[in-house]
């Protein structure tokens, strides 16, 4: 009985020892775990009309080789104005941008590759620079989805993507702050000048015709006599 | 009298009412690529064919064979010859045609090709037309993976293949798509795989590395910009 249970666990341990030994050989995309794409900065302050700028940031990226990511925004708040590559990937070589923006459903597309047979860029920075224009007061999210990371081999790189959201307040007047103001009581001075000077000059020239014409009157009188 | 008159404004009311049902716009799209295996009695070392149609409206075939097995050297200078066919006029691009799954006929130019590699990307390439605008039908009796196809080109050996991939939709299928998540296996969407696929054989022609006809979508023996900006223009699109 003890010589079976010696066996029977013996056999067990082997079993054990050789499982952990083993490894599968199932091929895993690369990418250093902290791989991310995200919106730089993550949250933004934006005025109504004026526009602003969001940057694509990657960070510690092995291999980058060619990139995808799509952008949502709320359509009805943002327009998109214009996207522009980033330095990160023309670090490796030539490249290869294109873009779809899409302002009636609020997205855009956005896809980049190094050119010819390099290897890919390590490290961090921007990818892609997205320019908007605030048309209305509110937030929105700005969705970072359907991000692809390929390297050299042409194999997807595993990594993180994180959204960001931006603000948009109506403009503050130019100048500091509003102050109720009576117009009636800051233009009276000046309204009393006005009228003091029409005054005069009414009475002036009343007097100055009335002299005029005693005088012809007199003149007149004198030359009878 | 009134009866009749009653009556005939019934009808007529009633053969205006009924509704006039307009036929469906329906369209097919057909994608076919295929290995060549043979021309005419001596066999193919390494052949390509793809059809890209809209049925009943316009085709687009084009093929290249070698018919041995290119000896090439790992350095330069040396040699990479083949034979290259394309459709440039097609009059009929049907499914269900002539007892045929699928069949296209029309005018074909067929060329030899040789391009002579002298390093650092210096090559000249000489272009030998074997037939311009001659008549001729690709021919696909069955379409459905593994099965054979021919090309029957006036003054020209029949060329011979068999089907690799097939796919038909009711809509548009875009160009574009050479390549997925597995590296060359198209996967029905035009993406950041595609593009990469390209840019890594961009600048590349016949005989050199990443070189594959299936990328060269304006057939001008050399993956550029054009390729590029075909996928580009596509992006984001499914089928």
């Amino acid at each position: 009985m003890n010589r079976k249970f010696v066996s029977f666990t013996s056999a067990l341990i082997i079993l054990f020892l050789v499982m952990s030994l083993y490894k599968p050989t199932v091929e895993v995309a690369s990418g250093s775990p902290t791989t991310a794409i995200f919106v730089n900065p993550p949250t933004s302050t934006a005025e109504v009309g004026q526009t602003f700028s969001i940057n694509t940031t990657i960070f510690d990226v092995v291999d980058l080789y060619g990139w995808e990511f799509r952008l949502r925004w709320n359509s009805t708040l943002l327009d998109v104005v214009d996207v522009t590559e980033g330095n990160f990937l023309k670090q490796g070589g030539n490249t290869f941008f294109a873009k779809k923006i899409n302002n009636t459903e609020g997205y855009v597309l956005v896809d980049c590759t190094l050119l010819g047979d390099v290897p890919g860029v390590n490290g961090s920075g921007t990818l892609a620079t997205v320019k908007f224009y605030p048309k209305n007061q509110g937030e929105s999210i700005l969705d970072l989805y359907d991000t692809t990371l390929l390297d050299s081999q042409e194999r997807s790189i595993i990594h993180i993507a994180n959204d960001g959201t931006v603000t948009i307040n109506v403009p503050n007047p130019v100048g500091g702050i509003w102050i109720p103001v009576n117009k009636l009581e800051l233009l009276a001075p000046y309204i009393g000048i006005a009228l003091a000077i029409s005054i005069t000059t009414l009475v002036t020239i009343v007097f100055v015709k009335r002299r005029k014409k005693v005088t012809e009157i007199h003149s007149q009188v004198n030359s009878q006599r | 009298m009134k009866k009749v008159s009653l009556i005939g404004i019934l009808l007529m009311t009633t053969i205006l009412m009924v509704p006039t049902f307009a036929e469906a716009a329906t369209e097919t799209w057909v994608v076919m690529h295929g290995r060549i295996t043979s021309y005419g009695l001596t066999p193919v070392a390494l052949g390509w064919c793809g059809a890209h149609a809209k049925v009943g409206e316009w085709a687009r075939v084009r093929a290249f064979w070698v018919p041995m097995i290119p000896q090439q050297p790992p350095e330069p200078p040396f040699t990479f010859s083949f034979y290259a066919a394309k459709l440039v006029n097609a009059s009929i691009v049907e499914l269900n045609y002539g007892g045929n799954d699928f069949y296209v006929f029309g005018l074909w130019d067929v060329f030899s090709v040789t391009f002579d590699y002298y390093g650092e990307h210096n090559f000249t390439i000489t272009v030998t037309p074997l037939a311009d605008d001659a008549e001729g039908a690709l021919t696909v009796p069955n379409l459905l993976p593994g099965e054979s196809f021919t090309i029957d080109i006036t003054g020209v050996e029949l060329i011979t293949g068999e089907v690799r991939f097939v796919c038909l939709r009711s809509i548009e299928i875009p160009m574009g798509d050479c390549s997925g998540p597995t590296p060359g296996m198209a996967d029905r969407r035009v993406d950041i795989h595609d593009l990469v696929h390209v840019a890594k054989a961009y600048g590349s022609t016949p005989g050199l590395l990443h070189f594959d006809f299936s990328m060269d979508f304006d057939f001008d023996f050399r993956v550029g910009l054009s390729e590029l900006t075909t996928i580009a223009a596509n992006l984001g699109r499914e089928y």
